[in-house]
């Protein structure tokens, strides 16, 4: 029985809802994909940009540790900074001595 | 009514731009509403701030699409989000950039038919203030194009919003202004209220 | 004296608290109320407020802690958003029941999952039956004087109810307007210091508050509905006054009707978005058309007479609800209806803060006159 059936047999209208419809799985709020956060630029609001001078770089990972944002990696021969997510807090260059920031142009 | 939509971002003073012209625009005796809008609240992040001005109280609520003045005190703001799609026939725009009017409208083309004004507020702010910091200077580049707020309650406005920074700041960043709004008195002719 | 400024819903609440001469204030952070904390917070510390701050571990603690420092006969005062008024629930049951007058602001804001930053009214139309008044405020002024007022309502002895003062979030919290703040010799007049009668916890008068009861339970019950029922004509009273004081009245205290004469459409709705709606109705009006608003200023008591009163004339009803019981449809269409005994038009819309703008409004009043719930995107 529908609930508005039994409205119905008293007399009563049923309320009609208009505009909306039920879309199954779609209409939970979740997302499926892993890491799609990584799609997400925010390296667009970096006023300081730290280069890794790599020269001099002997791959501590101590940069990789304090990086709040997850924006350093480290390879097995070297340390790179993912500028599509680096926010140039600047953490890295006070923690290292080999990483220099320079204003954005 | 006059509505003001400001872009920036976070750290450069959108949202005090829209407190001080809201605090002006009371000083001069009419109605304000001024509020921000902006997801992640850090420094760097794009801001929008709003502000209508009217004769009577303020009923009208909510994100301003069409706005008679929009304010760009950030240059690159334009890569991030669309900012001029669907602009109004009246609208004066604003931007901080070191860039000329005519070479801005050639890269921006649907602007061409509108009122654009180019202003380097930033280098202002720097010889002034020495920081990159030009939201006081372009509301002088506002007043000197449009004459929305009166310079007085400019300067009251001012020294209220900036209460909590030391007063050599204050005197600055009003100098600075000043200077703004003398470049380009005479360049417009003001903006007509809806 | 008086002085008019720009500031925000959360200001305008901060400065409600002041005025009051609030004495305890317990809080815990959540975003869109934090802004009132920090202001009072502030106050405080500069000496500005002679007020005890209390940060507490949870909102459950919050709202232990207003109703046991009402309890000793101090003035209090909190704020709270979403998800941390669900926490409250258990003691917010508590503080009715013990006929505590405590003064909350809840800066409504759409509930979790998913989450959202932005306004609807489901967090406090969840909160409709727990004995609580509720007050929608339209603007940042009707905010500051909600909560002033709701000190002389909440504290008279005929009423004894706490009450929850609702400002929609980002559409007033964060956004500036004039507004007139009285001076605190006024509200000295206005507002004297509470001193109640009914329940004090002290040592020299000891009494013991909210014990087990059997059959006696129901009769408690009883006196909270007449409390409410009360409760109508002290609001409309206490308005007056404020009226007479300031010049604001805030309609008839439980209702705002607007060009509501000779109206053949009328649109009701609660909150901020009445603002916007009447700005429709005055583009509407320009061009000849009949249509009107009726704002409901306060949820609970639900002002039923009231809304007979002014709509039982007019034609085609709706009602905009930003909430939504979904296994019923929109709570104030619903409520309205039982007071009309007759068909509305249900409109669903501005859910999570989902703009909906003149446009929409000039729509929405095309569209009544069918027994419906619609859903306005």
């Amino acid at each position: 029985m529908r609930a508005g059936d039994r409205g119905r047999s008293r007399g009563d209208r049923e309320m009609r809802i208009v505009n909306i419809s039920y879309d199954g799985a779609s209409g939970v709020p979740v997302i499926r994909e892993p890491a799609s956060a990584l799609k997400n630029n925010t390296g667009t609001w970096r006023v300081f940009r730290p280069t890794i001078d790599s020269d001099r770089c002997v791959r501590c990972g101590k940069c990789w540790v304090f990086c709040p944002e997850g924006a350093i990696h480290v390879g097995d021969a070297d340390i790179w900074i993912d500028y599509d997510h680096c926010k140039g807090c600047g953490i890295c260059v006070n923690e290292c001595r080999f990483i220099t920031s320079q204003r954005e142009v | 009514m006059l509505e003001i939509t400001i872009h920036g971002r976070g750290g450069q003073g959108v949202v005090v731009t829209s407190r001080i012209l809201g605090t002006a625009t009371l000083y001069d005796g009419l109605y304000a509403q001024d509020f921000p809008l902006y997801g992640a609240a850090r420094r760097g992040a794009p801001v929008m701030a709003f502000v209508r001005i009217d004769n009577k109280p303020i009923l009208l609520r909510g994100y301003i699409a069409k706005p008679n003045v929009l304010m760009l005190l950030d240059e690159s703001i334009i890569e991030v989000k669309d900012v001029f799609s669907d602009l109004p026939a009246d609208c004066t725009i604003i931007i901080n950039t070191t860039r000329n009017t005519r070479d801005f409208k050639a890269a921006h083309p649907e602007i061409k038919d509108l009122r654009v004004f180019c202003v380097d507020g930033t280098g202002i702010a720097l010889e002034y203030l020495k920081k990159p910091i030009p939201n006081v200077v372009i509301i002088g580049f506002l007043i000197g194009i449009t004459h929305l707020i009166t310079v007085d309650a400019f300067k009251t406005a001012v020294r209220d919003e900036l209460k909590k920074y030391p007063p050599d700041l204050i005197d600055k960043n009003i100098a600075g202004a000043l200077k703004a709004c003398e470049l380009v008195t005479g360049a417009g002719a003001g903006v007509t209220a809806r | 004296m008086n002085t008019r400024r720009m500031i925000t819903g959360n200001g305008a609440a901060a400065w409600g608290a002041r005025l009051a001469r609030v004495e305890i204030i317990p809080n815990f952070p959540i975003t869109p109320q934090t802004a009132i904390i920090e202001e009072i917070s502030l106050w405080i510390a500069s000496g500005k407020m002679d007020a005890d701050f209390l940060p507490m571990e949870s909102e459950h603690s919050v709202q232990s802690a207003l109703a046991a420092a009402s309890s000793v006969g101090t003035r209090v005062f909190s704020a709270t958003s979403s998800q941390g008024l669900m926490l409250m629930t258990e003691m917010m049951f508590v503080t009715s029941g013990l006929r505590l007058p405590v003064i909350m602001v809840n800066v409504s804001r759409g509930l979790s999952a998913p989450i959202t930053l932005w306004s609807d009214h489901n967090d406090v139309l969840v909160q409709r039956d727990s004995g609580w008044l509720q007050i929608f405020c339209s603007n940042n002024q009707e905010v500051l004087d909600s909560v002033v007022m709701g000190y002389k309502i909440a504290e008279n002895s005929n009423v004894l109810l706490p009450m929850l003062i609702n400002l929609d979030g980002f559409t007033l919290s964060a956004t500036r307007e004039p507004v007139e703040i009285p001076g605190q010799d006024e509200i000295d007049d206005f507002l004297p210091a509470y001193n109640p009668k009914h329940t004090i916890l002290d040592p020299k008068e000891p009494m013991s508050m909210g014990g087990v009861v059997f059959n006696e339970y129901m009769y408690f019950r009883s006196q909270q509905r007449m409390a409410m029922c009360n409760s109508k004509d002290i609001i409309t009273a206490v308005c007056a006054e404020w009226e007479k004081m300031t010049g604001r009245g805030w309609g008839r205290g439980l209702v705002e009707p607007y060009c509501l004469e000779d109206s053949e459409r009328v649109l009701v709705i609660c909150g901020s978005e009445s603002a916007i709606l009447k700005y429709t109705v005055d583009k509407l009006r320009a061009k000849g058309e009949k249509v009107g608003m009726l704002r409901l200023r306060t949820m609970r008591p639900f002002p039923c007479e009231e809304i007979v009163d002014a709509l039982s004339d007019v034609e085609k009803i709706g009602v905009i609800d930003q909430d939504i019981s979904p296994g019923s449809g929109g709570i104030i269409a619903t409520e309205v209806k039982a007071c009309l005994g007759r068909g509305v038009t249900s409109f669903i819309a501005g859910l999570g803060g989902r703009r909906i703008g003149a446009e929409k409004y000039e729509k929405i009043f095309g569209r009544l006159g069918r027994d419906v719930e619609e859903w306005i995107f």
